[in-house]
């Protein structure tokens, strides 16, 4: 189940296990803190063996199967696209994500403008100049990705490491 | 101190009076200054400048609502701008949304324009749901009969003719029921409206509890009613038939201390290929009534 060899992902949202069963004291939550170190240990053990493109490559495709999991698990029943943002935005909200805003949303062409402000993964980190969500643009991706049935990519293009409050995506629709 | 660094400082001070003042003073010129603490401080005071400058363009930008200005300063007041920039093309995008008929959302970090926005979304929608129920309201008075609240001659003619085409087109059937209260002007004669229009209601909702709710009726005159019934034969449109002469035989109402007892004559047909019309169905089913009529009353015909 975890370490089996694989050619591609295999994660389902059962591999997370029954936590209310598990964590009878301690409970659901744990600290932000704890998500960022794991977040950047790994990240930094993975450039370290490999290099940054491949490091990026890693948390953008954990991000896609992280987010198609959150959309099958819990945003199927969204078809309309407004439905599925008011969810969206609710879901990141009651999980301590972010705080999910569209700036722009063009249906017809399948292109979304989108920030999360206090991020998870990087609302406070030290100023960098780098654009250090990859996992976020993947998630995102993943999220977009299975609402329309269609493969979408997510760029970020703001961060709060880049000098802005919230981070920006740009999601598009991979031309078929 | 040499008096060449003291020109140098008065430069500076100049300038940065110039800036608090609300000019937009060219950056000092370094060139040729030594290497020390004084030409560091030159420096960062253009570098003072350029930011600031920056800052004031975007935000004259944004005063203007160009929410699409590059902010690049990395002041923290420009941290603000920026959130204020990413609140706006938000709000740009919800007022959108609004605007479609999307009321469910909701703006937060804009302090009292939130309660404002909030509370006029609230009312729009509010507005929406009350023209909605008006509109249903009026809806309902123009298929519906007043008295009983069964559906009109109108409503039940638009039913008809939309059960005729869609039978037709997929080879299924229907069926269609013509009644007349018997003697109905002798009731109104006899005890006086009040009591005729007691007898109507007791009758249609006498008749709607033996319908299914597929069933469709309608009040198309004084006393006579049609049924139409969706995916019925004609076997199927005579139990029907004659069920509700039967209850409506057996019914007593109570009006004016009165107890009035009265019948009903029926007329049912069905959907035939040959049908052309919907009023082919329905002049059968008028004259099939009319049989009932002449048979003797209280009774079901069907052709
Ligand atoms: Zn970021």
């Amino acid at each position: 189940m975890f370490k089996e060899e694989r050619k591609a992902p295999q994660f389902d949202w059962s591999h997370l296990g029954d936590i209310e069963w598990g964590r009878p004291n301690l409970g659901p939550q744990t600290a932000v803190a704890v998500y960022r170190l794991m977040q950047f240990t790994l990240r930094d053990a993975i450039i370290s063996h490999t290099d940054v493109a491949t490091a990026n490559r890693i948390f953008y495709d954990a991000g896609l199967s992280a987010g198609k999991a959150i959309h099958e698990h819990l945003l199927r029943n969204t078809q309309d696209f407004d439905r599925f943002i008011a969810v969206l935005q609710e879901t990141l909200r009651s999980f301590a994500i972010g705080i999910l805003r569209v700036e722009s949303s063009d249906l017809l062409k399948h292109r979304f403008v989108l920030t999360v402000a206090e991020d998870l993964d990087c609302s406070g980190l030290p100023m960098s100049d780098e654009l250090v969500c990859t996992f976020d643009e993947g998630f995102i991706a993943g999220l977009f990705s299975a609402h329309f049935g269609k493969q979408f990519t997510a760029r970020e293009t703001d961060c709060w490491c880049t000098g802005d409050r919230v981070c920006r995506f740009e999601v598009v629709l991979v031309d078929a | 101190m040499e008096h060449e660094d003291i020109e140098r400082l008065d430069r500076i001070s100049g300038h940065l009076h110039a800036l608090l003042h609300n000019e937009q003073p060219a950056l000092l010129d370094l060139a040729g200054h030594k290497e020390d603490e004084i030409r560091q401080v030159g420096e960062f005071v253009n570098a003072l400048t350029e930011a600031l400058s920056a800052l004031s363009k975007a935000a004259h930008h944004l005063s203007i609502g160009d929410m699409d200005v590059r902010i690049s300063a990395n002041l923290p007041a420009c941290h603000h701008l920026k959130n204020l920039q990413a609140t706006l093309r938000h709000l740009t995008w919800q007022t959108g949304q609004i605007a479609k008929g999307d009321f469910s959302q909701r703006v937060e970090f804009l302090g009292d324009f939130s309660h404002s926005f909030n509370w006029m979304v609230e009312q729009l929608e509010a507005y929406r749901q009350r023209i909605l129920g008006q509109n249903r309201e009026l809806e309902r008075l123009a298929t519906t009969d007043p008295l009983t609240g069964v559906y009109n001659r109108r409503y039940l003619m638009d039913f008809a003719t939309k059960e005729f085409l869609r039978s037709q087109r997929y080879s299924h059937v229907f069926s269609a029921i013509q009644m007349d209260i018997d003697y109905f002007k002798k009731i109104n004669d006899t005890h006086g409206h009040a009591v005729g229009d007691e007898v109507i209601k007791a009758f249609t909702v006498t008749c709607q509890e033996v319908l299914r709710e597929s069933d469709v009726l309608g009040r198309v005159g004084g006393e006579e009613f049609s049924i139409i019934l969706p995916e019925t034969d004609r076997e199927g449109a005579l139990i029907v038939a004659e069920r509700i002469r039967q209850v409506i035989a057996d019914l007593k109402v109570c009006a004016e201390e009165r107890i009035i007892r009265f019948t009903v004559s029926i007329g049912v047909t069905h959907l035939r290929q040959e049908d052309a019309g919907l009023e082919a169905v329905l002049r059968r089913a008028d004259e099939a009534l009319y049989l009932a009529k002449n048979g003797g009353r209280n009774k079901v015909v069907t052709a």
